[in-house]
């Protein structure tokens, strides 16, 4: 029976301590992982429930008389007459309908602006669409005005909220809601109409336009040079000054920051190209140029995954090394891609890094 | 004739080269006795004369395109009287426009002085010559080009050589479009910046601590001169980069670690990709995140706690750019911890370190170079990082370090300047470019360090 040596006794003092501090840092590293994922969910769920009240918007339900002595138009057909006929008086009109009560000026031009400004411009196209319905009666949902719509959306919840409504123009919408002719519905124009200043008008369609064009002079641009690019560096490139000074350029305009393109983008394509400009054209090109080193590693690390043995044995059968390159390395990442990728594969083109 | 109208004639002429070109080769094998005769398939026969075609043509067409407009605006205005050109070179564009608004037909040529109606007359007429000029040229180049080629086809020519080096240098020009984007970035930023320190001296912008960027339209105005000093911007970026890389470095190094050391394959599998799905979003939507939740539960955390919190603070926007960056730094981490050879580790586990002990004695110190250059890179995008700090961070130029105010960065400054239209002679425009040219200074060094780095570290274990 020997006592254990004096190293494995200070080993066993600290021991306890070492332990402890090991938790701590697992428990750290872990602490780090949470706070990555629950910041992804926070961010998705904060802009998931900001985003969500786009999709309904507040409608008022009026019973609209196109009455051709308001309008002050005898033929709906002319363009000219239609522009100038006063869909205002015959809304103003609607709205004095449903609240007789309302007698004074300014309870009438506070009434107006619980619909928006814009909602006589909507009655001037239903009218032109259809010319038959001068001087007969229609009810119509007409959007409200943005402020009654924030008003709807968020005075659930919070007691007294008014918004920016008067104390009149609430009890209105109150009246109006329980009479069942306001209501939040699906805002399906937010997907067909462009920007406007009016919140209640706006929509994303404009917008997307614009990102599908720009896009697609992207791709148009970007994708076979990246490719053409990557597949010189990896199957014709000579180890050489040029190569080294190509692959530093490559590596170094993946990290530049996207204002310094824009600030290309004005200077060669805008101010010395004379492209015009805010189109998807000058827009594609300076992003294919920005995008152009991330295609670029991207297509590389897709053709060094092809074995070597589809090279060899296409050399073996007498194909050039171009022949090897277009006939048999390129396709092979498309059809890598097509049947399940090899995990492999999966890994290193899932790192897109500067390599 | 249209642009399009011609650039399809001469795919046309090509098409029609290829063709010809196969079935000559086809013919001559015929008469010498089998495709075995030929030294190269007839499909790249046809492709030499295609590559013929286009080689003369295709160079000259973008050659007059490039010069013809400036060469005829030049030829219109010496016939001029020299009383009716302005001197000076806007004036000139100014008249330009006219003349070509006037040959259009866009504006009534009557209105105009009898000259400049006569100038209009003459630039339409040779407008129309020159098209009716290039699109013969052009063409006449591509078929003179294809007829030499498809005369000189022989069973001897070595064909398929031929397309496949011209292929091989087009795949060249291709890579150095990534050399000329550089060079264009340089002069385009270089050539403005330097305006720009005709205008303010450099001393001034580099150590100015004002930054006031409007310049009056009239001489007479308050604060007509506009104040240049850039210090103000450079610390607002230096802070809001700094308060990122305090929240990303940490937690990107230390979820690293937990993920190559600790975590089970399965939950590494599952967390990493959802760690890079936070570099995937959009910095748009950060931006939002930012301005819309985050500053306003700050401000509204700093009241309650008796601190004035700027609704644009520093602290804000910061916050959410190291969000931004973990998955960059997590993940250059996770590449060069996994890399560091399963031998050192065990040997330090035999020893009988703890795994935690192992790290930090270990793998860490051996690591280090990578995570260095990994951090860098990282600092290099928050430094250039735009839409978050344009949407989250203020406007005013504050000379302060305290995180709790707002401040303004580099680039925002760049995106205010350049919004909406400007013109190109002021000050306020071409400091933008000034600002460009330091900020594209700063990240090109720390890229260039940080790869450094990490290539001689990839070298090292490789």
């Amino acid at each position: 029976m020997n006592s254990p040596s004096p190293v494995a006794q200070r080993v066993r003092a600290t021991l306890a301590k070492r332990y402890r501090r090991e938790r701590r840092f697992r428990f750290l590293g872990l602490a780090a992982v949470v706070f990555g994922v629950l910041s992804l969910g926070v961010l998705f769920a904060d802009i998931f429930a900001k985003g969500i009240g786009a999709f309904r918007q507040a409608y008022v339900r009026l019973d609209v008389h196109y009455d051709p002595e308001v309008l002050g138009l005898t033929d709906p057909r002319d363009p000219q007459a239609l522009a100038f006929a006063d869909f205002e008086g015959v809304l103003r009109r609607a709205l004095a309908e449903r609240f007789p009560e309302v007698s004074t000026r300014r309870e009438r031009r506070a009434l107006r602006q619980l619909v928006s400004p814009v909602a006589s411009y909507l009655l001037a196209e239903r009218l032109a669409a259809e010319p038959a319905l001068l001087g007969r009666r229609e009810t119509l949902w007409l959007p409200a005005d943005d402020d009654v719509d924030t008003y709807l959306k968020l005075k659930d919840g919070a007691g007294d909220f008014a918004g920016r409504l008067s104390e009149g123009a609430r009890r209105w919408v109150e009246a109006l809601a329980a009479s069942g002719d306001l209501r939040l519905r699906f805002n399906r124009e937010f997907f067909t109409r462009a920007d406007s200043r009016e919140p209640e008008m706006a929509g994303i369609w404009g917008a997307v336009k614009g990102s599908f064009y720009t896009l697609l002079v992207t791709l148009a641009i970007a994708f076979p040079l990246g490719v053409a690019a990557a597949l010189y560096l990896e199957e014709f490139a000579p180890r050489n000054r040029v190569t080294d000074l190509i692959e530093v350029n490559i590596n170094n305009l993946a990290a530049v920051p996207s204002v310094i393109f824009g600030l290309l983008g004005l200077a060669i394509f805008i101010n010395f190209l004379e492209v015009p400009r805010s189109t998807p054209l000058v827009g594609g090109m300076v992003l294919a140029l920005m995008t152009l080193p991330t295609v670029i590693i991207a297509s590389r690390v897709a053709i060094q995954a092809v074995p070597p043995s589809i090279r060899e044995a296409a050399l073996a059968v007498g194909a050039s090394p171009v022949q090897v390159a277009l006939h048999h390395v390129c396709p092979w990442p498309c059809r890598a891609s097509s049947r399940a990728p090899s995990s492999a594969w999966r890994e290193r083109s899932a790192r897109r890094r500067p390599c | 004739m249209q642009l399009s109208t011609l650039v399809l004639l001469l795919a046309f002429v090509a098409l029609g080269a290829l063709y010809a070109g196969r079935q000559r080769a086809r013919d001559l094998a015929r008469a010498a006795g089998g495709v075995r005769a030929l030294d190269s398939l007839p499909v790249y026969y046809g492709l030499y004369a295609a590559l013929w075609a286009l080689a003369p043509s295709l160079p000259l067409l973008l050659a007059w395109l490039a010069l013809d407009e400036r060469l005829l605006h030049a030829l219109v205005l010496a016939g001029l009287p020299d009383e009716l050109v302005p001197a000076d070179a806007v004036g000139r564009g100014l008249l330009i426009g006219q003349l070509e608004n006037a040959a259009r037909g866009a504006v009534n040529a009557e209105l105009l002085h009898p000259a400049l109606a006569e100038a209009a007359g003459r630039l339409a007429a040779w407008e129309r010559l020159a098209r009716q000029a290039m699109a013969a040229v052009v063409l006449g180049a591509a078929a003179l080009g294809a007829g030499a080629a498809l005369v000189r086809l022989s069973p001897a020519l070595r064909a398929r050589r031929a397309v496949e080096r011209a292929l091989v240098w087009s795949l060249l020009g291709c890579a150095s479009v990534a050399v000329l984007t550089t060079l264009g970035i340089v002069a385009s930023v270089l050539f403005e910046a330097l305006r720009f320190f005709d205008r303010v001296p450099f001393t001034e912008f580099v150590f100015g601590l004002e930054w006031s960027p409007q310049t009056a339209i009239r001489a007479d105005q308050v604060g007509a001169s506009g104040s240049f000093g850039a210090v103000p911007l450079f610390v607002g970026t230096l802070l809001i980069s700094a308060i990122a890389m305090l929240v990303a470095v940490p937690v990107g190094l230390l979820s690293a670690v937990y993920l190559a050391e600790y975590a089970a394959p399965r939950l590494r599998a599952a967390v990493k990709p959802i760690l890079e799905v936070l570099a995937g979003v959009p910095t748009v939507v950060y931006g939002f995140f930012a301005a819309l939740t985050v500053a306003p539960w700050l401000r509204d955390l700093g009241s309650s706690l008796g601190l004035a919190v700027s609704s644009e603070s520093a602290l804000a926007a910061g916050l959410v750019m190291g969000v931004m960056i973990i998955p960059f730094v997590s993940s250059l981490a996770d590449d060069v911890i996994t890399a560091v050879p399963r031998a050192l580790r065990d040997g330090s586990l035999a020893l009988g370190a703890t795994p935690s002990e192992t790290v930090a004695r270990v793998v860490f110190p051996a690591a280090l170079p990578g995570i260095v250059g990994g951090v860098l890179l990282a600092v290099s995008r928050a430094v250039g990082e735009t839409m978050i700090v344009v949407m989250a961070a203020g406007l005013a130029a504050n000379l302060t370090l305290n995180p709790l105010e707002s401040v303004t960065t580099v680039t925002v400054q760049i995106v205010t300047l350049l919004v909406g239209d400007q013109e190109f002679d002021s000050a306020k425009t071409l400091a933008a470019f000034a600002l460009g040219l330091m900020l594209f200074l700063t990240t090109l060094v720390l890229n260039v360090v940080a790869l450094t780095v990490v290539r001689r570290y990839r070298e090292r274990y490789e």
